[in-house]
């Protein structure tokens, strides 16, 4: 790759028409099922995890989906990874505000410091964005 | 000729012209709607700057394997090709501040991260002042990218990933909550954890090697370590302790993680000066794997042409004043 190549593609028609034609998402319904799979002396073992969420009484759709060390991950906040599937929603709750309006805390409440429930380093693993 | 990528805190030319760069692109109309990309709502213009956090959004939301989970391995992160695939993201964005500067010998800046992580309050750190990033907030009031509700030129987030990680319209002043996901960022010992390939437990023989089977967010290797998925959190720290719009998956709507990348990949860079231009996994691996190996061309729009190959030696294209 030469300086010229990316002066060459260094245009806004040429990110633009590429993301353009790249797959549109899969539009889901209803809750996501994640999918464990192992092998143990010789059993195959496959454990299927559904969440149903509600916040506030609203259906919450986000994509939630364990390990097999037990981590639950939501890629709404691909850099996190929580030991339960409530400390999950406790954090979307706090990174997405707009979301669920209302409650204790109106408005996301950013302009404070940390939120101690779910940073235990060591035990709650970062994941990437 | 190779531009020379600084540190932003010494460099305030390099400080000046990113931020320049940025608002500029930021006002480009590309020239597409947000309906070309699937985004709900009415056609709305998207601009040159959001084009890249459409694309990060894109590649985090598509699996490796294709019928595999993108929370598991995606086209860029979570998997061997995390770093290959950020340097290219970087390089074709620093061309268009190359391009919207009219300066050739623009190179873009580095936040040594690291540095601040050693201080008793990184939020006092010289990156957050005015005359820099500016500070935290919902909105971010002060600085460059700050929201005033009455000037549609200031710096806004138009388009963003929600928590059910579907992309929507939105506008918006950029957000950010520091400790609010992590209550420090990654200090030099961290840092130097990541080279230490001594015997363990003074430290890692396989952080000699960039990566290791089963090519999993948190497989053995160099590239899991400053993913942030093993040992200290690294690159993911960085992401959560800063919060707000670096927390989801459309985190490039903060001009602070282009900045963030770039230190990543000097790390990167420095990695290879000690061990080699290398990568794992070759092509006799699965396809299974498509994206994530050597020859495989990465989500981007120049096809074929660009691999995790491509972007190990990319000296004709930068270098960086300091590398560790």
């Amino acid at each position: 790759m030469t300086p010229e190549e990316l002066a060459a593609a260094a245009d806004p028609a040429t990110l633009g028409n590429y993301l353009s034609e790249l797959p549109q998402q899969p539009h889901h319904h209803g809750p996501l099922t994640s999918i464990r799979q192992d092998e143990f002396q010789g059993h195959r073992i496959v454990i299927k995890t559904t969440y149903e969420i509600t916040v506030d009484g609203e259906p919450l759709t986000a994509p939630l989906i364990v390990s097999n060390d037990g981590q639950v991950h939501c890629h709404a906040l691909p850099t996190y990874e929580f030991r339960s599937a409530t400390d999950t929603i406790r954090a979307l709750i706090e990174n997405f505000p707009d979301d669920f309006p209302g409650g204790d805390h109106p408005g996301g409440g950013h302009d404070s410091g940390g939120h101690p429930d779910h940073q235990v380093p060591g035990t709650d693993r970062e994941g990437s964005a | 000729m190779a531009v020379v990528r600084r540190n932003i805190v010494t460099s305030p030319a390099a400080r000046d012209a990113f931020i320049e760069g940025v608002l500029r692109l930021k006002r480009e109309d590309s020239a597409l709607k947000t309906t070309a990309f699937g985004i709900p709502g009415p056609a709305a213009p998207v601009r040159t700057y959001d084009l890249f956090v459409i694309w990060h959004f894109k590649a985090m939301t598509t699996p490796v394997p294709p019928d595999g989970e993108i929370g598991t391995r995606n086209a860029a992160h979570r998997g061997p090709v995390f770093l290959p695939w950020h340097r290219f993201m970087l390089n074709l964005f620093e061309a268009h501040l190359k391009r919207v500067l009219d300066d050739s010998s623009f190179g873009l800046p580095y936040w040594e991260w690291s540095i601040d992580g050693s201080l008793p309050a990184p939020e006092t750190a010289l990156v957050w002042k005015p005359d820099f990033m500016g500070g935290q907030g919902n909105p971010v009031t002060d600085g460059p990218f700050a929201f005033d509700a009455g000037d549609s030129n200031s710096f806004r987030v138009r388009v963003e990933a929600g928590p059910n990680l579907k992309l929507r319209q939105t506008n918006r002043g950029l957000r950010r909550a520091f400790g609010s996901g992590f209550p420090t960022l990654p200090n030099a010992l961290d840092v130097g954890a990541a080279f230490n390939t001594l015997p363990a437990p003074a430290g890692d023989p396989d952080l000699a090697t960039y990566d290791f089977a089963p090519w999993l967010a948190n497989s053995r290797g160099f590239r899991s370590r400053l993913e942030g998925f093993t040992g200290t959190g690294l690159h993911n720290q960085v992401h959560r302790w800063i919060g707000g719009d670096m927390a989801p998956a459309s985190s490039p709507n903060d001009p602070v993680f282009f900045l963030h990348h770039a230190n990543v990949d000097r790390l990167w860079e420095g990695w290879m000066n000690r061990h080699g231009r290398t990568y794992l996994p070759t092509m006799s691996e699965s396809a299974e794997l498509l994206g994530h190996r050597i020859d495989d061309p990465l989500i981007s729009p120049l096809g074929a042409g660009v691999t995790p190959r491509t972007t190990l030696d990319n000296t004709a294209l930068f270098t960086y004043d300091v590398i560790p």
